[in-house]
């Protein structure tokens, strides 16, 4: 029996052999280390997709989201994230800047996830809001004197009418007074005047925010008519925020989700 | 006599005018006091959990537990935020009721977890290698002996090839 003819299975079975047994420690040894540590975080629709998100928001009415988060850092992870609302002139987060909204918190979900682990949480929410229901325009008297006065104490001079004109209950017909119209103040029909400037037009004021089973208070949030798509912007954001173990502290994590919404009226849907 | 029944009047009349927000600002107190207990006990348990996962724990559940404990604090904090201290301070309670025995948990999850790794590095680390090293000195040894064995029978085969 000549062995050198066997040398180069021997090899390879003994090789093939080692590698098996080496396997569990193999394993250990060549892992690729991680080099990237995130966050993800996510919203989707009702239908759980990233389709369908609420946009035309009626007064009362409950809409559903779904807000994902995922925890790539490495370890456990203490998360807050942080409900606000803003309006059309309101700060947003910024993206580019990596700053927060200077809004307040309304409400902090806190959550814990270990690393690798994602969360993914239904939230209902949904606003009480109302029309408001007076504008101010800056009046021209013909005196000379110019004056702010609300709507609700102006009449048309050419009208007959003495009623007071109160918003209507649709936004498609709120340009009720317009610049250059002929007023006159209701408190002395003998004054009359030109409305030069309209200052807030008439907008929405916010009462209350359903989110999930908490009501969160809106008092003082107001939203301005946008003057060339004529809807009521609000902002819905959730903002992530992380704690931080050395400061003792929560600081902006410069991850954030939100919704352009418009508040519409019931009626006009 | 009728002067001293009016000063009584008046007196009583302090307390109740008085004792009203004495109440409520003992109330805020203990909801303040609630929910920062409730807050350091959360970092804590956090903490513990963090230790945990660090020896490799899998500590789904303890994160579960501490998303319960949360909800509440955070229901706590919006209570106490409309002035709803009575509930503040109940909800900040349950937030810690729900974390009771939780450090201690972690920390037996983290101690058999680091005796779990103990044992896994002495076998599968150490065994592995050992094993590794028996294959390759045991094949060697192997090959010799048959390389010895049959490199003797070879040169007999040659010495009696060469006689003939």
């Amino acid at each position: 029996m000549n062995l050198t003819q066997y040398k180069a299975l021997f090899i390879l079975v003994t090789t093939v052999l080692a590698l098996l047994v080496a396997s569990p420690a193999l394993q250990r040894v060549l892992v690729t280390p991680r080099t990237e540590f995130f966050t993800e975080l996510s919203l989707l629709g009702p239908q759980q997709k990233a389709e369908n998100y609420p946009y035309n928001i009626t007064n009362g009415d409950s809409f559903r989201v779904f807000l994902g988060i995922a925890n790539q850092l490495g370890n456990c992870a203490y998360y807050q994230v942080q409900v606000k609302f803003c309006n059309n002139t309101q700060s947003k987060p910024d993206s580019f800047n990596h700053t927060s909204s200077s809004q307040p918190s309304l409400y902090n979900l806190n959550v814990f996830l270990a690393d690798k682990e994602n969360l993914e949480v239904p939230i209902n929410f949904g606003f009480i809001y109302h029309f408001g229901l007076y504008s101010w325009a800056v009046v021209q008297w013909d005196s000379g004197e110019t004056s702010e006065i609300a709507f609700s104490n102006l009449t048309l001079a050419s009208s007959k009418s003495t009623s007071t004109p109160t918003p209507p209950s649709t936004v498609t017909s709120l340009d009720t007074f317009k610049i250059g119209d002929k007023v006159k103040n209701i408190y002395d029909p003998a004054i009359n005047g030109t409305i030069i400037s309209v200052q807030n037009p008439f907008q929405v004021n916010f009462d209350s925010l359903k989110f999930s089973n908490e009501i969160l208070n809106l008092k003082g949030y107001s939203s301005f008519l946008d003057s060339q798509t004529k809807r009521f912007y609000g902002n819905f954001v959730l903002e992530l925020w992380i704690y931080n173990s050395t400061t003792g502290s929560f600081q902006y994590h410069e991850r954030f989700v939100d919704l352009l919404l418009s508040m519409t009226d019931k009626k006009t849907g | 006599m009728r002067l001293s029944l009016g000063v009584l009047l008046l007196v009583a009349i302090s307390i109740g005018v008085f004792r009203v927000p004495m109440v409520v600002v003992a109330q805020q107190n203990d909801a303040t006091s609630a929910i920062s207990a409730a807050q350091n006990e959360l970092i804590q348990c956090y903490d513990a959990a963090r230790a945990a996962e660090a020896a490799s724990a899998n500590i789904s559940q303890l994160t579960d537990r501490l998303n319960i404990a949360s909800l509440l604090l955070s229901r706590a904090e919006l209570a106490y935020s409309n002035g709803d201290f009575g509930s503040a301070e109940s909800l900040a309670t349950e937030s810690q009721d729900e974390l009771a025995s939780f450090i201690s948990e972690a920390n037996s999850l983290q101690s058999s977890s680091e005796q779990n790794q103990n044992s896994d590095f002495w076998l599968n680390i150490v065994g592995s290698a050992v094993a590794t090293v028996a294959v390759l000195v045991g094949s060697l040894t192997v090959w010799v002996l048959l390389k010895r064995k049959y490199g003797i029978e070879k040169g007999v085969q040659q010495v009696e090839s060469d006689a003939v």
